[in-house]
């Protein structure tokens, strides 16, 4: 009689399911952990010598939205590491590009005029109606630490009503005040990147007004809130009510760089230590001005010439090197269309060391990180090029985009290209979007592909 | 804990063909399902990880879990209800014996959706592969077997690498298998009560691993004080249906009013 090898016994049996089930459990959490590498950044060599990466440093990361996962890879000395963390969702830097400014404006009447709008109010109900043979505006700016500056920006010369509220739960007037006044307000206002540079932020006016002239504003001194208020005196409206004054200033906003013949200043960039100062003359020259501490200009390049505000398109990159700025600028072409170039600059102890102005190397493959190499006569560059996938439903044709990021080395001084490589951000598990779903036509273009490269904004800049 | 062991392996021959027939079910279905979904002209693009969810496995998943902590109160009944009462011995052992038992069940299942999940990802990718071949270009590239493991939430939860996720996990299972275990012992409306009790432990469980999970990612959970008040509801609704189960569950087994 063939006797089982192992006898079945229930408590065997319980055994075997609990140490199968363990294992198997215990074997993925392993997996999961071990070989988390598959995610890693990787490059692709695809022309040229690896030799070229020396002298370079670059911070990049790749965050993993469905697997839970941060890939941050780095360029240091030639070598190229990729390191991934599981079960995080932090970047590094990812709140450090310029402070994205938040302000108020505010169509107010002049002082002077106080009395005579305050005799021709008419009650109605909760508001107040009356006209102003002139207004202000004033602009009030919200800072990232939490205080307050106010300064006028413009003046409107035409009679304009105005009106003034009840306000139930503060239990008292609103100023006098006006709305939809100009259709040149959104040119008129203060661009939204708040530059930190010296310890100051520094805003961009656009265009001249009637009382502030285009270009960069420091901003020397702000207010709390509760100071804010303090200066906003008590001040008559209407028959008998009292509001807070709106057409009070405070704070100090102080013009520190004005470009002559500026119809047009774009923005502003901290270089080391130096500011450069973009912006647009009545020809549609594109200028780029560098200006020191003392508000002199040290320099000044021209970067395109057939340029407009509204075909102007001029986009920071991510600071990493102490001193080293990147930007790119996309005008119009020479026969329509579009053309870009990039423009990266550094300098060290208030003087420009390194300045080049390269054109896109394709209209389609847009640079995203760029900086220059230790001695300042190589660039390295990230490219974003689109991919497109062409494909077929039920007989309806279809494409698709995706981003594949291509780096590359040149040398500045013969425009040779010295290395080129794909830069691969994991592996890729596609449609890994969990909102897909079956019975779309097209479940390939509703894909949001999970994976974001994203370049830290590493500024040596005083936290303020 | 000899005897807890014994007094669990003998449940799980009787439990084991019904264990079985669920596993099998749920597994048979799911590679069904999945197979036939990614043979449609729409799945292009598809990968197993998003079909997964657009076939509605997470959800039936979370019922087969459901079910596989219960398919131990299914059977025994009659024929080792008895016998199980009337053996001599501390009275605790018994729901203890069966909350091993479930848990065991338990684990064994998501075991079971891991090995599934493993067989499933070269067939159904080949599947896909066929599906797009000829229909796009240029050719999709292949996604590698960890790619498609990471990026599916549910195997991502079962395998945490933080310690609050591990507590998570381990509190979630304990009060789900002692909530599990003791709704054997009870009969007629009992059951039901004792029913409700292991769904909300369910709840609970789940919520658990949830937050745990965007807490440790830093994740913003609207405000604080949400976060402290789900944390607070979860941790509720595992520990007090455990108290209450384990104590009443004792409560009869001694007073010996049982099966």
């Amino acid at each position: 009689m063939n006797k089982p090898r192992i006898p079945r016994t229930p408590a065997r049996s319980l055994a075997v399911l609990a140490a199968v089930t363990l294992g198997l459990l215990a074997g993925w959490a392993v997996f999961r952990a071990a070989g988390r590498g598959a995610l890693d950044a990787r490059l692709q060599n695809r022309q040229g010598d690896p030799a070229a990466l020396q002298g370079f440093t670059l911070l990049g990361q790749v965050q993993h939205l469905n697997a839970g996962a941060v890939t941050t890879f780095t360029l240091e000395d030639g070598e190229f590491c990729s390191e991934t963390r599981l079960d995080t969702n932090t970047l590094a830097g990812a709140t450090n590009w310029d402070y994205q400014l938040y302000s108020g404006t505010n169509w107010t009447i002049d002082p002077a005029d106080r009395a005579a709008v305050n005799a021709a109010a008419v009650p109605d109900g909760d508001t107040l109606t009356s006209t102003a043979p002139r207004l202000v505006w004033m602009e009030t700016l919200f800072l990232p630490d939490g205080t307050e500056v106010r300064f006028p920006i413009a003046t409107w010369s035409e009679e304009t009503p105005v009106t003034a509220y009840w306000d139930p739960v503060d239990e008292e007037w609103t100023d006098w005040c006006a709305f939809d006044v100009t259709d040149t307000e959104a040119e008129l206002r203060p661009d939204q990147n708040l530059v930190p540079w010296q310890g100051r932020y520094c805003l961009t006016l656009p265009r001249s007004t009637d009382l502030q002239a285009a270009g960069i504003y420091r901003v020397e001194e702000s207010l709390t809130e509760a100071e804010a208020q303090a200066r906003m005196s008590a001040v008559p409206v209407g028959a008998g009510g009292a509001a807070a004054a709106e057409t009070a200033p405070y704070g100090r906003v102080q013009l520190f760089y004005t470009p002559e013949n500026a119809v047009f200043v774009s923005g502003c960039l901290p270089v080391g230590e130096l500011l450069a100062v973009t912006w647009l003359d009545k020809a549609g020259t594109l200028s780029l001005d560098l200006v020191n501490g003392a508000g002199q200009r040290v320099d000044r390049r021209t970067l395109t010439d057939r340029a407009t505000a509204e075909t102007l398109r001029i986009t920071p990159l991510p600071r990493q090197r102490p001193g080293e700025a990147g930007l790119l600028v996309r005008s119009p072409g020479p026969q329509g269309g579009e053309e870009g170039q990039l423009v990266v600059m550094r300098a060290e102890n208030g003087r420009l060391t390194a300045y080049c102005q390269c054109p896109l190397a394709a209209q389609d493959a847009l640079p995203v990180f760029a900086a220059l190499d230790d001695t300042g006569t190589r660039l390295l560059q990230v490219d974003r090029k689109a991919e497109v996938w062409d494909w077929e439903v039920r007989g309806y044709h279809r494409g698709t985009l995706d981003s594949a990021y291509e780096l590359r080395v040149q040398d500045l001084d013969d425009g040779a290209v010295l290395f080129t490589a794909g830069l691969t951000a994991g592996d890729w598990a596609w449609g890994t979007h969990q909102s897909a779903s079956l019975g779309r036509l097209d479940a390939l273009s509703m894909m949001q592909f999970n994976t974001q490269v994203w370049f830290p904004h590493l500024t040596d800049e005083p936290t303020l | 804990m000899k005897r807890i062991w014994k007094l669990a392996a003998w449940h799980w021959v009787l439990v084991r063909p019904t264990f079985f027939l669920l596993c099998g079910a749920f597994g048979a279905q799911q590679l069904a399902v999945l197979l036939i979904a990614a043979a449609r002209p729409d799945a292009i693009g598809h990968s197993l990880a998003t079909l997964y969810a657009a076939c509605w496995q997470m959800p039936l998943f979370l019922l087969g879990l459901a079910g596989a902590f219960l398919a131990a109160s299914a059977v025994g009944r009659a024929r080792t209800g008895v016998t199980l009462c009337t053996l001599p011995g501390p009275r605790w052992h018994l729901p203890a014996a069966q909350s091993l038992l479930c848990g065991l069940l338990g684990l064994a299942f998501t075991a079971w959706q891991l090995l599934l999940y493993g067989v499933e990802s070269p067939l159904v990718t080949a599947v896909l592969a066929r599906t797009a071949a000829g229909r796009v270009s240029p050719a999709l590239p292949a996604a590698s077997l960890y790619a498609q493991a990471a990026a599916q939430p549910l195997l991502r939860l079962i395998a945490p690498t933080y310690p609050l996720g591990w507590a998570a996990l381990a509190a979630g299972l304990l009060c789900v298998s002692v909530q599990a275990g003791c709704l054997f012992f009870h009969r007629g409306w009992g059951r039901v009560v004792s029913a409700a009790l292991f769904l909300a432990s369910c709840l609970g469980g789940l919520l658990t691993v949830y937050l745990a999970d965007r807490l440790h990612r830093q994740t913003p959970i609207n405000g604080g004080e949400a976060a402290a008040v789900a944390g607070g509801i979860a941790l509720l609704l595992l520990a007090l249906p455990l108290a209450v189960q384990w104590g009443w569950t004792l409560f009869r087994l001694r007073r010996g009013a049982l099966l």
